[in-house]
């Protein structure tokens, strides 16, 4: 049962003691709140992180490499190992009251104990081979998995798997994994989606974010600013679409994700040195044209979805929030595309704008509906322009003074408007 | 959740695993078995503990060994490109290369091995290709990594050389089924380094090149002959193999119908030096048609010297205690620095 629902039972309760309801009303006041069956999911955590630890574990224990253990032995040990923590699982979950946790985390195990395997066999057989290949097909074993179950603590696994896969490729062979981030599109997304998971999304999505700007930055590092851009921007304008789909839960992390790229896109943008790395994009280099392609076309996809399903109900926040990073997004392909690169002082005046409006934007929504986190969020970006601007446009103390003085002053402003809009929400008047 | 589904998930876990296993177990039980030389260093792996960084003699490939598919390329590589190796026998068991092609050959038998990419290649890249096969690593039990590489031997002593037991497909596929060490180890010391050349100014007097000390040693537990002639003919002097340009010796004094080899029986632990004055005329290579001592080369050369059982040996000695082949010391510049 969510707390929430426990308080408004508690609370029913005493309102009947105290008369105000009887219970007739406190009755038609819950059916109101229909209990949602959960899942465990304190249970299902602990024991992926258990069978995840005992994974390791039997890792390392193989890693030791026992000369007195015969070959045959090993192998036994490794796969029977394997098949005991799968079939475990099974077994368990045929039963009538199974626990979700315990099934999860023996399949969890079981896709650990595979992994162990692969290295235990290339340990055997003394195998040279490419190694970041093994975290590919590590993957490829717990996403299979995450599809069966289907499990998002195996998904989990597979997109970590994926993230180490691709980081390996580019930190020690300095290679652009461009299969990476078509195995998030293709293995993981859709089953977020599937599953109605905004937190298997959430994760999903930024794995996305990583993966591909190991890949397009190894490939043309020009690419990788206005990419990247591209790709908020797509998420935020479906994040702002999804309530009208069959997914609205998808809202939350596509756009909070979207505008985290977005704000730090813009905020290094807004630096007159990051601003320089706005430079014509190399289109005969391998990959430019699919990944921008790719990106421009799921903009324009959320575009459409968002004029024929939401745009009228957008309330004014999310418009000028869009309107904003519709912007940016100009300024940044005209760099690019336009006018050859350079992003003079006209694009940092321009980000440093963007950033500030996208800042007081979130201070004032956040005071309206009453979020802190979305006004700590508007107050942090708003110190961080002051920051990197007291860095590198003022050298004066006096000047710099001033920007601190004006900073403090606005946050005691923030603060105060913040405490207004909350009484004025619970209707007591100062 | 869909049972039938899990099992296909789980079975193709399990799939995987007796795929890598059961490939490499056909290679181990049915490969032609050889010996391949390497020099062991020893490193830790996250996943799989301690095992031996094995550097063959054969992952650098001479641009003059390669066929013409690889060498009109010039300087440009690609990286991870699949080539072939061939091997022919070197004396006790041990092979060597004998040529790399991106065709594979018609008989072995051969190693399936892939280019490596010019950034691991280095400064060294100019004369050569690095090439691996998969073997290049030897997993052994926690602590015993360092206990290889002592054996093997340090920079300025003795190093006994490993040999590597690898059984062969007839794809080229190779596995490491053991290994033995060399019962001959070798030891070079410069007993003399020539005076430090300045740019622009004349040479120094005296000899421009060094005079080392190259001893073999038996380190086998039975008696070992190895054999001489001459102005210490079986010594060769040979450029490293990723230099850009080869000096073929200048002097005839070794020339192989001349050598008479004397046959010399070293008991377990006995050795048997050579002192090798580069200066003198019998060690002059040919640099432009002209001969001239290394010393006197432009640019960094690195050379090895390089006991060879004389051709006539083998058959002189007619005995199993004969040890025969080839074996090269550490690279050395002209200036007498030991790599």
């Amino acid at each position: 049962m969510s707390k929430h629902l426990q308080w408004l039972k508690q609370e029913l309760a005493q309102w009947r003691a105290e008369g105000l309801v009887d219970a007739a009303l406190a009755q038609r006041i819950l059916a109101r709140y229909p209990a949602v069956a959960e899942r465990n999911w304190s249970r299902i955590i602990f024991s992926a992180i258990g069978a995840t630890l005992v994974g390791l574990g039997v890792i390392l224990f193989f890693a030791y490499n026992w000369q007195e253990l015969p070959k045959a032995a090993k192998l036994a040990l490794a796969i029977g190992a394997l098949v005991v923590a799968h079939g475990g699982a099974m077994a368990v979950a045929r039963r009538a009251n199974a626990s979700h946790g315990l099934v999860e985390g023996l399949h969890v195990l079981g896709t650990m104990l595979f992994g162990a395997g692969i290295w235990l066999v290339a340990q055997i057989y003394h195998i040279d081979e490419h190694y970041p290949n093994a975290f590919l097909v590590w993957s490829l074993g717990a996403l299979a998995l995450a599809w069966a179950m289907p499990s998002m603590v195996q998904a989990l696994l597979a997109l970590f798997l994926v993230t180490f896969w691709a980081g390996v490729e580019l930190f020690d062979f300095h290679t652009a994994v461009h299969g990476a981030p078509l195995l998030v599109v293709l293995g993981v997304l859709p089953l977020a989606w599937w599953r109605r998971s905004p937190a298997l999304l959430f994760f999903a999505l930024a794995v996305l974010y990583l993966v591909t700007a190991f890949a397009a930055g190894a490939s043309d590092a020009k690419m990788l600013l206005p990419l990247l851009f591209l790709m908020g921007a797509a998420a935020l304008v479906t994040g702002a679409a999804a309530p009208a789909t069959d997914f609205p839960a998808a809202g939350g992390p596509l756009s909070t994700l979207g505008l985290l790229v977005v704000l730090g896109c813009s905020y290094l943008l807004s630096f007159r040195d990051a601003a320089g790395l706005l430079r014509k994009v190399d289109f005969s280099k391998p990959g430019v044209v699919i990944y921008l392609g790719a990106a421009g076309a799921a903009l324009a996809l959320a575009l459409v979805l968002l004029a024929r399903g939401r745009l009228a109900q957008l309330d004014g926040y999310r418009r000028w929030q869009l309107g904003l990073v519709g912007v940016g997004l100009i300024i940044v392909l005209a760099s690019v595309f336009l006018l050859a690169g350079g992003g003079g002082w006209p694009v940092v005046l321009s980000f440093n704008a963007i950033v500030l409006g996208l800042a007081a934007l979130l201070i004032l929504e956040g005071s309206e509906h009453l979020r802190p986190k979305l006004v700590a969020a508007g107050c942090l970006l708003f110190a961080l322009v002051a920051i990197g601007r007291y860095a590198d446009l003022f050298t004066s103390l006096l000047v710099r003074a001033a920007v601190f003085v004006v900073l403090g002053a606005s946050l005691f402003f923030v603060g105060n408007f913040y405490s207004r809009s909350r009484r004025r929400a619970q209707g007591v008047k100062s | 959740m869909s049972r039938r589904w899990v099992i296909l998930a789980v079975a193709a876990q399990l799939l995987v695993l007796l795929w890598m296993a059961g490939e490499r177990e056909w290679v181990f039980r049915t490969g032609q078995v050889v010996y391949l030389r390497t020099a062991p260093i020893d490193p830790r792996d996250l996943f799989r503990g301690d095992f031996v960084r094995l550097q063959y003699e054969i992952n650098s490939v001479r641009r003059a060994d390669v066929d013409e598919a690889i060498a009109s390329r010039g300087t440009e590589r690609r990286r991870h490109e699949v080539v072939y190796t061939r091997l022919r026998p070197s004396g006790e068991g041990r092979y060597e290369a004998a040529g790399t092609s991106t065709t594979r050959p018609a008989d072995g038998p051969f190693l399936r091995g892939r280019t490596e990419d010019s950034w691991r290649m280095g400064w060294r890249g100019g004369g050569h290709f690095f090439v691996k096969y998969g073997i290049e690593q030897l997993f052994v039990e926690q602590g015993r990594g360092k206990a290889i590489e002592e054996r093997r031997g340090t920079r300025d002593g003795l190093q006994v050389p490993m040999e590597v037991e690898v059984a062969v497909a007839s794809s080229g596929t190779a596995v490491i089924r053991g290994y033995r060490w060399s019962r001959l180890g070798m030891k070079l010391e410069m007993l003399r380094r020539p005076a430090r050349r300045v740019r622009n100014a004349p040479p120094p007097e005296g000899p421009l090149s060094p005079k080392l000390r190259v001893t073999l040693a038996n380190v086998s537990d039975a008696p070992l002959t190895v054999a001489d002639a001459g102005e210490h003919c079986a010594f060769h002097l040979v450029p490293v193999a990723w230099a850009p340009q080869l000096y073929p010796p200048a002097s005839p004094a070794c020339s192989a119908g001349q050598m008479a080899p004397e046959m010399i029986t070293l008991a377990p632990g006995q050795i048997y030096s050579a002192e090798l004055d580069l200066s003198e005329p019998r060690w002059h290579v040919l640099a432009a048609g002209k001969a001239v001592e290394i010393g006197a080369l432009q640019g960094l050369a690195q050379f090895r010297i390089e006991y060879r059982t004389p051709e006539a040996a083998p058959a002189a000695a007619g005995e199993r205690s004969a040890w025969r082949g080839r074996m090269a010391s550490q690279a050395f510049t002209a200036n007498g620095v030991v790599d």
